[in-house]
């Protein structure tokens, strides 16, 4: 077994560290303030090859590995302290990593070179207003009539919606095979009559992040946009959150790894009582806590990605990494709010933003209690 | 091995809890009968790749191919053949 990086994942960590660092963190106050998406960060990290990580040289990709990938994002989430922008570079990758699975040629000719430029903008749309956690008992339903499907339903939370030119839509299309079987997987493109996109919506955290409701009347697709094959939307799904909780959660790891560095040096330079506060046990048991939940995390998160690229099913490791460090990062937050005292409450500091942006991340791609549900059923309970 | 006998018993064993007594048929669709959620489903791809030695690419990943036991054991003897 080799815990070590090979040299092509040390100069990507690096170079995407140092190019976050630099070009990603101009406006962080106000674009938080006021809900405003770093587009000309977007184009940025678009031409860094961001976009496009694990998706083949073919389609304009960079055809890293999924583990490389995730080290890629992990660096990431540590230079970039903008985690909406993270989050919505993560779900042009899942989207594109969809297609690139699932979809047929010419879906991958037609949209991936565009994803991986970041000219076209994705998300994918599967909760809806009253299934949250039972993601699959959906009710949008796309019928089939007259050679086409007809989708009615609306979406909601729908990360990118906004902003999105292409939707990766799932919906009902045989009922009667219940969740799974009944349910498939379409790409849907803006301006479609019967299309309607919300306005953004207004939230606690990850506030450059947009999110959004999605209504579909009687709007009219091809057959051609049905992605792999019809009853397979459940199957796309499971895959891809496999995909969701390992991506997804190593920027996750990458901010850890920022806050950690945050709370050492404060705690060096603050003193209180005569002596740095880092050498009282009360800051310093904190700060080694969140140590054990970089560590750990990282190997759970190293072990999904290198599962995946084994093309191996990894639905039990995909999960507890996604539990660990989703409430690990929530915690180290809290923590790095208390070590920092008031100075941790300023939004000046930048960390009560880390918090807003930590919470959402125990609710996404299942929620914590859903996660342990999952593992319980996964060892047999 | 027989496949349809080692399907028959991890499923009603392990994804029909309570009910270890039921008899299922070789034809019985377990997706439209609620047998396997999307849980089991999971649990039986894991079960199927470890026990059978086979590979379950994505394209593999249809309702079709996971309908019946017999369209599993199908399935798994196809998937073998090309070892």
């Amino acid at each position: 077994m080799d815990f070590s990086l090979n040299g092509t994942q040390i100069s990507m960590k690096d170079s995407i560290t140092k190019f976050a660092h630099n070009e990603l963190n101009n406006d962080l106050i106000n674009n938080d303030e006021k809900s405003l998406f770093p587009s000309s960060n977007w184009k940025k990290c678009a031409q860094m090859g961001l976009l496009g990580l694990p998706i083949s040289e073919d389609y304009g990709g960079v055809n890293e590995d999924l583990l490389t990938t995730a080290i890629a994002i992990e660096a990431l989430g540590y230079g970039c302290r903008d985690s909406g922008l993270v989050h919505a570079i993560v779900t042009q990758i899942l989207c594109a990593l969809q297609i690139a699975l699932f979809g047929n040629d010419f879906q991958k000719q037609n949209y991936l070179p565009k994803i991986c430029k970041g000219e076209m903008i994705c998300a994918q749309a599967i909760t809806e207003p009253d299934a949250g956690s039972d993601a699959l008992a959906m009710r949008t339903k796309a019928e089939k009539l007259n050679g086409q499907y007809v989708i009615n339903g609306s979406k909601m939370f729908i990360s990118n919606a906004p902003i999105a030119d292409t939707v990766l839509v799932f919906a009902l299309t045989n009922p009667e095979r219940k969740k799974f079987g009944g349910i498939s997987c379409f790409i849907v493109e803006k301006g479609l009559e019967g299309f309607i996109c919300g306005k953004p919506l207004d939230k606690m955290g990850l506030r450059t992040l947009q999110n959004g409701e999605l209504v579909f009347d009687e709007c009219v697709i091809p057959l051609d946009n049905l992605v792999g094959v019809e009853g397979q939307g459940s199957i796309i799904f499971n895959e891809t959150l496999q995909l969701e909780r390992t991506l997804l959660f190593a920027s996750h790891l990458g901010t850890m790894q920022r806050i950690i560095e945050v709370c050492i040096k404060y705690a060096k330079e603050r003193h209180q009582f005569g002596q740095p506060i880092g050498k009282f046990q009360s800051v310093s048991n904190k700060i080694a806590d969140m140590k054990v939940s970089i560590e750990l995390g990282r190997l759970i998160l190293y072990k999904s990605a290198w599962l995946k690229d084994q093309e191996k099913r990894a639905h039990l490791e995909t999960s507890i990494t996604k539990l660990f460090i989703s409430e690990s990062l929530k915690q180290a937050c809290l923590d790095a709010i208390q070590i920092h005292g008031g100075y941790g409450y300023m939004k000046e500091f930048e960390i009560e933003r880390d918090l807003r942006d930590s919470i959402a991340s125990t609710l996404y791609s299942g929620t914590s209690e859903i996660h342990r549900n999952i593992i319980a059923a996964l060892v047999g309970l | 091995m027989d496949i349809k006998k080692s399907l028959k018993s991890f499923i009603t064993s392990e994804l029909i809890q309570g009910n270890n007594n039921i008899n299922l048929n070789d034809s019985q669709s377990l997706i439209e009968e609620g047998i396997i959620d999307s849980l089991g489903i999971l649990k039986l791809m894991s079960f199927i790749e470890d026990t059978f030695s086979v590979k379950i690419k994505d394209a593999d990943l249809t309702p079709e191919n996971f309908s019946t036991p017999q369209s599993i054991a199908d399935f798994i003897t196809q998937r073998a053949i090309h070892i």
